[in-house]
């Protein structure tokens, strides 16, 4: 930028950092203001194309952040000030972390000449959060602050995506600079797509070729790198039932006919079946995290197919026959391209015991359906999967739903059907409860004409239900639906099962009465008695464009969670609900 | 077994400390590290690690992940 005399003209640090968002398309960006962060909302003052949301709290910014991500596929941009402005993205940048979700956070930090002396408002946060960001950079000088930007927008997407941190002390916000819409990057991110080696995908195609009972696990890097129709397809051809992980179940369209579910910790029964009995499990963009597989020794046992782009995660919890550092998309299309070859080859197994497994899973899957339709009347005043399914017939396929952390979420692990990838947005690794109504706040922003709703716990939703306020504040109609235990019930699950019942400090009392919340912030509430008056609720705001309140009711003595994998135990020992036998051995057609 | 972990990577002390977050979360014993430092911001860092070779090998690949690494190699 030059001057009548072709001078260059300087301009603050921050104004080219706005500059540079501009450039990189950024529009929404999510905070709260603080001493030393100040500059940069100050040169957002005229930036009328980039919208700031105002939150409550940071943890709520940065959530929402973390879901706008998931949505658009595009970095969520976080502000903050320094200290506690800043330590309060810990959790935030933790979750993104876990869940792979690209973040980029920009704290204020006290000027330089403080650094270090303990100043006001002043924490290391380059030091606190190196272990749960992808990178993090503390800008010591002005010429530094939008290759810094930049670096960290561009390497937060890359390869295996996750959150980034910016640090940038006031007096070097307000340093002169000559904007440089070219900045030369801090680091260059290596190459983070490479191809998957064809000997190694001719190699991985035999052995699920010559398997008898081959499975999928699919996980969310699937999900980020949009290879749901390549997954299917492949599953199609030779035969595999599709097991996911939590996560993954995001990445699947749930109706296919050959998805199982999530297996795990409370996972479905014919998905632990699926993976448990398996010789062959071709996993596909997942960490093999313990709550999916229960317990590695039974899994070292199958001949494992890794594919993953992150090169850390081949064979970092399990044995693999084969690992395939990659894009999910890139390595499927390839395994796709190249089965015609391997046909050729290979003579593959009959389909007949492929056909048999499958009827037996579906068979599992069967009497488990058929089972809790049957308990749906026993459980007054209301049978948790009963809702899910109620919730979905009432909301539109593409809507968008996030999860707190806690027996409501993993009631939507068993029972929410996601029919379009890309729709179902939870804290998986994390587990951070308070996550979903700041997610779903993000959601929205990210999708507004789309349907947004929030399924949350009493004690998920109380963390952080102070984000309702953005609601009215910035027109986000979202629907909350609160199941309603007053207690930290999957807490006390584990209590009732693991510790004799010995129930401490999990049940809450029966305040705050959250209609009442609800009216506060101009949202409307209900305490339903049916579920025809859920569902009614549910369309009528959905239809009117309406943030709602649903307050469900549920029996704390009664709502526990089955099946359960108990932590460090093996898929097929999965404990089925009471009354309904199962048997998650394969003994054979 | 024990090996040494050579690092080499550009953001000076920022990337040690990365680093040792890293090894701090292997399943591996560190008996020395050493590391120098350019004024580019340029280090190399020396870890001398026993182990398993598939802990010492997880270690190797997850610092190598770090954006701000441009080569480990184990001796």
């Amino acid at each position: 930028m030059g001057d009548a005399l072709g001078n260059q003209v300087k301009i603050r640090a921050v104004d080219a950092l706005v500059n540079a968002m501009r450039r990189l398309g950024v529009r929404h960006v999510f905070g709260i203001p603080g001493g030393s962060i100040m500059p940069l909302y100050d040169a957002l003052y005229d930036a009328e194309d980039i919208k700031h949301f105002l939150f409550k709290h940071e943890q709520g910014a940065i959530h929402a952040a973390d879901a706008y991500a998931r949505i658009t596929k595009k970095p969520g941009v976080v502000l903050v000030t320094s200290g506690p402005g800043a330590t309060n993205l810990v959790t935030g940048l933790a979750n993104a972390y876990m869940d792979s979700s690209p973040v980029v956070a920009i704290s204020g930090q006290v000027a330089t000449s403080i650094l270090g002396r303990d100043g006001f408002q002043e924490t290391d946060i380059v030091g606190v959060t190196f272990p749960i960001t992808k990178l993090n950079i503390q800008v010591r000088s002005p010429e530094d602050v939008v290759s810094a930007f930049v670096t960290g927008y561009v390497a937060s997407t890359k390869g295996r995506p996750g959150p980034v941190l910016i640090d940038i002390p006031r007096d070097v916000q307000l340093g002169m600079v000559i904007d440089n819409p070219n900045p030369k990057l801090k680091i260059r991110p290596r190459t983070s797509n490479p191809d998957p080696s064809g000997e190694d995908i001719l190699r991985a195609l035999k052995i699920l070729v010559r398997a008898e009972r081959p499975a999928m696990l699919i996980g969310g890097g699937v999900c980020w790198s949009g290879a749901w129709d390549e997954a299917t397809s492949l599953a199609e051809i030779l035969w595999m039932p599709i097991v996911s992980t939590f996560p993954g179940k995001n990445c699947v369209p749930n109706d296919h006919p050959l998805y199982m579910g999530p297996a795990g910790m409370h996972g479905r029964l014919e998905a632990d079946a699926a993976l448990a009995n398996a010789d062959a499990v071709l996993a596909v963009g997942t960490r093999f995290s313990d709550r999916t597989v229960g317990r590695f020794k039974e899994m070292n046992a199958k001949a494992i197919i890794h594919i993953d782009i992150d090169p850390s995660e081949i064979g970092k919890n399990v044995r693999t026959e084969i690992g395939i550092v990659s894009d999910a998309k890139k390595a499927l299309k390839e395994m796709l391209k190249l089965l015609p070859e391997v046909f050729e080859l290979e003579s593959q197994k009959p389909v007949d015991g492929k056909r048999s497994f499958l009827a037996w899973l579906r068979d599992i899957r069967r009497k488990y359906e058929d089972y809790i339709a049957r308990k749906a009347d026993e459980m007054k005043p209301f049978a948790p999967w009963k809702v899910l399914k109620i919730l979905r017939r009432a909301l539109p396929p593409s809507s968008i739903v996030t999860t707190g952390v806690g027996s409501h979420q993993m009631w939507c692990e068993l029972h929410w059907d996601v029919y379009v990838p890309g729709t179902f947005i939870t804290s998986a690794g994390l587990g951070t409860m308070g996550f979903g109504l700041p997610a779903a706040i993000g959601a929205k922003i990210a999708a507004r004409n789309r349907p947004v709703a929030v399924i949350d716990g009493d004690g998920s939703f109380q963390m952080t239900m102070n984000n309702l306020s953005l609601i009215r504040d910035y027109d986000l109609p979202v629907i909350v639906v609160i199941f309603d235990n007053r207690a930290l019930m999957l807490v006390k699950q584990w209590q009732m099962y693991m510790y004799s019942r010995r129930v401490i400090a999990t049940e809450f009392s029966s305040i705050p009465d959250f209609i009442k919340i609800g009216e506060a912030y101009g949202i409307d509430g209900y305490k339903p008695s049916t579920y025809d008056e859920i569902e009614s609720i549910v369309r009528r705001y959905v239809r009117n464009d309406e943030p709602v309140i649903i307050d469900v009711t549920l029996d704390n003595e009664k709502d526990i969670v089955l099946p359960w994998v108990k932590p460090g135990e093996w898929l097929a020992n999965a404990i089925p609900p009471e009354g309904l036998e199962v048997d998650l051995i394969w003994r054979g057609s | 077994m024990e090996r040494i972990l050579a690092v080499k990577a550009s953001m000076g002390l920022d990337s040690l400390a990365r680093i040792i977050n890293i090894v701090r979360r292997g399943r591996i014993q560190v008996i020395e590290i050493s590391s120098k430092f350019d004024s580019n911001g340029d280090v190399e860092v020396l870890i001398r690690v026993r182990g398993e070779e598939n802990e010492i090998e997880w270690v190797r690949k997850k610092i190598l992940v770090s954006l701000d690494v441009e080569r480990v190699e184990v001796i």
